[in-house]
């Protein structure tokens, strides 16, 4: 191309795009609806995904899990990953096997001695509870799943004792709560105790787990690395994704069918945008056959239909992307409760409020795929408008 | 730079269905360089479709089309379009100029076209010699019928073209606005000296032209 591009093209087509303002407008809607369309569903996808991690993690697990064969490894470790910067609360625990008896009967579970004060507000088992009170401090009282009150047919204020394989056991212990999460197996096999309460035998005889809480949950792995090279050998920090596979594909599979789906509705949307560019190329066929006869060569009219199709596409996914962002930031503000659709599901246990949020592949997706759609889009037409002779043009209007 | 113009043998057929229509038949004749010539005939003569030739607009189906030097009927689409660019200056009947620019953004167009530097002052000018100085900034729906014919004029010879191919540009005008638009492009000519082909079927034109080409049936009968 021979011309000087910004000086010539570059004000022919700024000219074009302010002046033909109806289709400048129903092409840049186009653009500027389904790109900020995408954002928000991209945001919604990301905040489902967020808020299944978060209701897998904060039941129990935490973001990373690290367990150890004996409790009395606990006070070394625990200052080593407080130094992470990315770790926002530690969670340990001592974790005792045996059996829990009681008038009616006796289950297998597995007991944990945690600090009250800590456990039930970072987790949510006490948000699942179904009768009584999480047990204070110091006291020898317990928390059961609902799965382990109903075998036992116990109740709160009824009376326990637990015994481990290797004979320590702990007798008087009272029931100050029980709570049902909807998972059956944490129901049925998982009680809490104040750590205050085990026996100096019975915590000799447990093992011991720390749930770590990340301030950047989406971006764990390089913060797990840095504390797993502060990790003893033969023990590892394993992270949800490693703890949760199941949760793993789940929210892959919501990603990928949620791209699909969005991959789909954008080539609609571009087929649109295509259509009412070939409209108003057709609608403007006397004004490219005077400039063709005015010595317009037809690569240049290409590039004149392209450039002036691809401006308004770009700005528009550019406005698109700024109010999607501003949607998505909306509805993060007030939350999108998905509660009536979630209450059965075990990743919604803890919440159905789902907080849609932005991410670079959030916007770069969205984007990508508008800007692809849109060179599509604008290409077709400007080969009519480049391929047609003057004379046709002239002619056909 | 004035170019002459000669045409040999040129013919060009349509087909409309299966029967060819010869537009331009056999035509040959030799126009001199900076000269004024009416292109006369009745409608459906051949006058467009032989100034479409000439201006490379379109392609001949037999015979030779030589302006300046230039084989015509030798150039790809682009080298028509480069040709038209720098040395051709059109005006059509009707709707000739760009509805959304403005009088000067459309005046300005073959100088953007072909490169032209520092141009505001030529275009002031042509303005000026066109009565039309005030207008600039208009758009051509703000125009009057034979205003927009000046502009069509002024953009057809802003850039010095060596020639002007006029499509009977005062076809729906009135006889007095008519009368001023063909004074312009005498007046035109003669300060460029460019060669000039009017088609016209308009007596009282014909008579102001120092050279006639009289079409019938794509022929020339004088």
């Amino acid at each position: 191309m021979k011309l000087n591009l910004t000086r010539i093209w570059m004000r022919l087509v700024l000219r074009f795009c302010s002046r033909h303002r109806r289709k400048t407008i129903a092409v840049g809607g186009f653009i500027v609806i389904g790109t900020a369309t995408l954002v928000l569903l991209y945001g919604i996808t990301t905040g489902i995904n967020d808020c299944m991690v978060m209701n897998s993690t904060h039941l129990h697990s935490g973001h990373g899990l690290i367990a150890l064969p004996d409790t009395r490894l606990l006070p070394a470790l625990i200052p080593v990953i407080r130094k992470e910067s990315r770790v926002a609360d530690l969670l340990p625990r001592h974790r005792s096997s045996g059996l829990l008896t009681g008038e009616k009967g006796a289950v297998p579970v597995n007991l944990f001695g945690v600090d009250p004060e800590k456990e039930f507000v970072k987790t949510a088992v006490s948000q699942r509870l179904t009768a009584g009170v999480v047990p204070g401090p110091e006291s020898r009282r317990i928390m059961v799943g609902s799965g382990i009150a109903d075998a036992l047919s116990a109740k709160t204020g009824d009376i326990l004792t637990f015994n481990t394989g290797s004979g320590v056991g702990l007798a008087g212990i009272e029931i100050s709560g029980i709570f049902e999460t909807g998972i059956e197996y944490f129901d049925n096999t998982t009680a809490f105790m104040p750590i205050g309460g085990f026996t100096t035998a019975l915590q000799r005889a447990s093992t011991a787990e720390i749930a770590v809480f990340f301030s950047h949950p989406e971006e764990i792995r390089p913060a797990a690395a840095r504390i797993q090279q502060q990790l003893p050998a033969g023990i590892s920090l394993r992270t949800w994704d490693e703890l949760l596979p199941d949760l793993v594909q789940l929210i892959e599979m919501n990603t990928i069918s949620m791209m699909v789906i969005m991959t789909l509705v954008y080539l609609l949307v571009g087929f649109g945008i295509s259509n009412t560019v070939i409209l108003t190329v057709m609608e403007r066929y006397r004004e490219f056959g005077i400039l063709k006869a005015l010595g317009i060569t037809p690569n240049e009219m290409v590039f004149l239909v392209f450039l002036e199709n691809f401006m308004v596409c770009l700005l528009a996914t550019l406005a698109g992307l700024a109010i999607g962002g501003a949607m998505v930031a909306i509805a993060a503000h007030f939350g999108i409760d998905f509660s009536q659709w979630t209450s059965h599901n075990r990743y919604f246990v803890v919440t159905g409020v789902v907080r849609p949020r932005i991410t670079v592949a959030g916007l770069l997706w969205p984007g990508l795929l508008s800007v692809m759609v849109s060179v599509g889009a604008a290409y077709f037409p400007s080969r009519i408008a480049g391929k047609r002779t003057a004379a046709d043009m002239l002619r056909f209007s | 730079m004035t170019l002459p113009i000669h045409l040999h043998q040129v013919s060009k057929t349509y087909f409309d269905g299966g029967t060819a229509i010869h537009a331009v038949n056999s035509f040959s004749t030799a126009i001199a360089s900076g000269s004024f010539h009416a292109v006369a005939g009745r409608s459906g003569s051949g006058k467009t479709t032989l100034l479409n030739l000439i201006g490379g607009i379109e392609s001949p189906s037999a015979g030779d089309i030589q302006v300046g030097g230039h084989h015509l009927h030798a150039m790809d689409e682009t080298g028509l379009s480069l040709f038209r660019r720098h040395h051709v200056g059109m005006i059509f009947q009707g709707d000739n100029l760009i509805p959304k620019l403005t009088v000067y953004e459309n005046i300005e167009l073959p100088l953007l076209l072909t490169g032209a530097d520092n141009f505001a002052e030529t275009i002031r000018c042509m303005l000026s010699d066109i009565a039309l100085e005030d207008k600039g900034d208009r758009f051509p729906h703000q125009l009057s019928g034979g205003q927009k014919q000046r502009v069509a004029v002024a953009r057809a010879m802003i850039h010095c073209p060596g020639v002007v191919l006029a499509d009977e540009p005062t076809a729906h005008l009135d006889s007095a606005t008519a009368a001023g638009i063909l004074e312009l492009l005498i007046r035109l000519h003669e300060k460029t000296g460019t060669t000039v082909l009017f088609a016209t079927h308009d007596p009282a034109i014909i008579r102001r032209c120092e050279h006639v080409i009289t079409l019938a049936d794509g022929r020339m009968v004088s």
